[in-house]
């Protein structure tokens, strides 16, 4: 399974993981980098082994799982993860 | 004695047909910021993304319609200005690393996305999927 970051508004991909957590480990880092208007052009697609893809998140949906993460940090919920990128 | 120029073929979604340069600029042109995260990125910021085989862009075009309505395939020449790579982790991509210009030379064809359901051919990893 990989999950892939890619700028709409560019074309291009931005980022690729392993797995979800780090995925929206990076949304959550580039909103604070970057703000929140940065994140709607962004989409998170999902492609498993078979290269069969599925959206799971884009725009204000990414941003809300980014906003979801920083407060489940911030509330100690969770931790940052360590990013596994390609 | 010289023969033809070997090129390698990619597909891109794209915006316009024909394309123009603002199709083949990359997130450094666009003057989108630099990604946070690792040195691979910083160098991806620098290029295009493009796939192998045009069943590849299509599937990700219908998936995420804001890439383009259209895919432009675009013959490299394996010698000259334009470099590539393969990037990321999902199959078949790569990135390409020339000035905006030159890529819309070369390209060759461009057709539709389209809209229709995508087939189980085109959906799985058995197609003409490459890389």
């Amino acid at each position: 399974m990989s999950y892939e970051v890619w700028n709409t508004g560019s074309g291009n991909l931005i980022a690729a993981f392993e797995s979800e957590v780090e995925a929206v480990a990076f949304a959550e880092a580039s909103m604070r980098e970057h703000g929140a208007a940065y994140l709607e052009q962004l989409a998170l697609v999902q492609e498993d082994r078979d290269g069969r893809l599925e959206m799971v998140a884009e725009g204000s949906a990414l941003l809300a799982c980014a906003v979801a993460r920083r407060d489940a940090v911030l509330s100690g919920a969770g931790s940052p993860t360590g990013a596994t990128s390609a | 004695m010289s023969g033809p120029i070997p090129t390698c073929s990619f597909s891109r979604l794209v915006h316009s047909d024909p394309p123009g340069e603002q199709d083949f600029r990359s997130d450094e042109a666009c003057g989108e910021p630099l990604p946070v995260g690792d040195a691979a990125r910083d160098r991806r910021w620098q290029g295009v993304s493009v796939f192998s085989t045009e069943a590849q862009a299509r599937k990700l075009g219908r998936l995420v319609p804001r890439l383009g309505r259209f895919i432009a395939e675009v013959a490299v020449p394996h010698e000259g200005d334009i470099t590539f790579a393969r990037t990321g982790r999902s199959r078949g991509h790569f990135t390409l690393w020339g000035h905006p210009g030159e890529l819309v030379r070369r390209v060759t064809r461009v057709v539709l996305v389209g809209t229709d359901d995508v087939p189980e051919s085109e959906r799985s990893a058995t197609d003409e999927d490459r890389g």
